[in-house]
């Protein structure tokens, strides 16, 4: 009997280091345990406690994506502490602007000034940048309020980038109306510019010469079938490569812009406010 | 010793109301961690079976195919065949064979009567009756028998003696105009200039050229268009019985 006992005690022992050892404790993990306890939980007061624990824990391994996902199960109605709150109204804002989400974050951010009437400067300047890309009116009430700092207003790039458009456009068009070729040429693409004028040149020649050598019904067929379709081409074209050029150049003010801002953030940190 | 030994027991189980959570608030990372968190030395019946259904649910066909013959289990849940096997057939039809291979080989023959089955048999003999199709799939099917039916070389015979009509004949309406005007213009072009300068003129060759390349380019189409469509309305008709035989058949 005695042997048994200490057998079966030896047998647990081990179980239970093995069952330890297994439990990892890495960032899935602990991910899974907190889930299994928001499972387990019938109170919606501890279950928004452990969703915000989650949401915590994302943020600490800059597990960006999953943040907002878990950001989506919180609600601020359970929390009992309004510090806990404070910070998650900020996070979620943060957090909402960093997926692009600006409605949510700008919902968030309206709910933490609400709570904190936080008027510091990193507060005001994590507002010009949700308001930035979102209401041109709010973007301007925050500069006006933030303009102590001239270093501020090379924000103003941000709320410049989704209206920018390539000045001219028609000029170009225009250029391939008379000159097949040249607007393409114009808007950088030199070698389908180069290619529509030889092809619409020699094939309007090939058709005079036709034409001279008195074969009307190819004159006629082959016309029809060729220039409009070469020439009008070009011009759809020349539209599809101003287009193009259009997002180049946006797309290297937006890349100029957020250098900008991180020389900025440098100066002003936003960060996520994690008190455990 | 009974309650360790009901604590050790518990401990071990795959709690399938916890899989249902994770599956309803799509919680797909945990899901995956929760069914690696069992080590596969430790012996539970239903962690294949579940690993199957996490394949599944995140369509990953080949995996559970794979995985599928080695555990049978699998094979006796009814309910999974059907939401496996409308699933698998939206993917690949070869696949979806190989399912009611394994089946019948290792499992309990379940999908030998199978909708799915019998119309696989179907689209590939013609002899067969159509008579088990509800109606709502009957429609789908009339489709692609009228279709299976045309011949490749009544099409390609009507495009040689008048350009497009084959493409009448297989159902194309809309190409016709176009296949025959344009063989209309090449062949003009073509007329004038033998006319003119003769057939040895680089002009005439040039567009006889042209004209025969439209022409027989016109009569290949219209036979590859016709096997195009016939494939085309067989995975339409088959991707409607998967429809039909998934919905209503939910995984967890």
């Amino acid at each position: 009997m005695k042997w048994l006992i200490t057998n079966l005690l030896v047998f647990i022992c081990i179980n239970v280091l093995v069952a330890q050892t297994k439990e990892v404790k890495n960032y899935e993990n602990s991910m899974l345990k907190i889930e299994q306890k928001i499972f387990m939980s019938k109170n919606d007061t501890l279950k928004n406690e452990f969703y915000l624990k989650k949401f915590n824990s994302s943020l600490r391994e800059k597990d960006f994506g999953r943040s907002y996902f878990e950001l989506s199960r919180i609600r601020g109605r359970y929390f009992n502490d309004s510090v806990a709150l404070q910070d998650f109204y900020w996070n979620a804002a943060l957090i909402s602007k960093l997926v692009n989400k600006l409605d949510y974050a700008e919902t968030y951010y309206d709910a933490y000034i609400d709570l904190t009437q936080d008027s510091s400067i990193n507060s005001q300047l994590l507002g010009l940048l949700i308001n930035a890309e979102l209401d041109s009116s709010s973007y301007n009430m925050f500069k006006k309020n933030l303009t102590l700092d001239t270093a501020l207003n090379c924000l103003d790039c941000l709320s410049l980038i989704p209206y920018y458009r390539l000045k001219n456009k028609l000029g170009y068009i225009w250029a391939s109306r008379l000159v097949p070729g040249l607007g393409t040429a114009f808007t950088g693409d030199v070698y389908n510019g180069l290619g529509s004028v030889i092809t619409i040149g020699s094939a309007s020649y090939g058709v005079y010469y036709l034409f001279l050598n008195k074969l009307y019904l190819s004159t006629g067929i082959w016309g029809y079938l060729f220039i409009p379709r070469f020439y009008f081409g070009n011009i759809r074209m020349t539209k599809y490569r101003l287009k193009k050029l259009e997002e180049k150049r946006r797309a290297k003010l937006a890349i100029t812009c957020e250098l900008t801002t991180k020389k900025l953030l440098i100066n002003y940190p936003i960060d996520f406010r994690l008190s455990e | 010793m009974v309650f360790l030994m009901i604590c050790f027991s518990s401990y071990s189980q795959i709690n399938s109301s916890f899989i249902k959570h994770l599956v309803l608030y799509d919680l797909n990372t945990e899901h995956n961690s929760y069914l690696n968190s069992f080590s596969d030395s430790t012996n539970i019946d239903s962690l294949d079976y579940f690993k199957l259904k996490f394949y599944l649910l995140h369509n990953k066909y080949d995996t559970f195919l794979d995985n599928v013959s080695v555990n049978p289990d699998v094979l006796n849940d009814s309910s999974l065949l059907d939401y496996s096997t409308g699933h698998l057939l939206k993917w690949s039809i070869s696949k979806t064979k190989s399912l009611i291979k394994i089946d019948s080989l290792f499992g309990m023959n379940y999908l030998s009567n199978s909708l799915i089955k019998k119309s696989l048999l179907l689209v590939g003999d013609k002899t067969l009756s159509a008579d088990f199709l509800p109606s709502s799939l009957r429609t789908h099917f009339d489709e692609f028998e009228k279709t299976r039916n045309k011949k490749a070389w009544v099409g390609g015979a009507l495009s040689t003696l008048l350009p497009g009509a084959g493409k009448l004949y297989i159902g194309r309406g809309k190409s016709f105009l176009g296949s025959f005007m344009v063989n209309i213009f090449y062949g003009a072009t073509a007329y004038e200039s033998i006319h003119q300068f003769g057939i040895r003129n680089t002009y005439s060759i040039l567009t006889t050229g042209v004209f025969s390349a439209f022409y027989l380019s016109n009569i290949y189409g219209t036979i590859f268009d016709l096997k195009r469509i016939k494939i085309e309305k067989k995975k339409h008709f088959l991707y409607e019985v998967a429809d039909y035989q998934s919905s209503g058949v939910y995984l967890y």
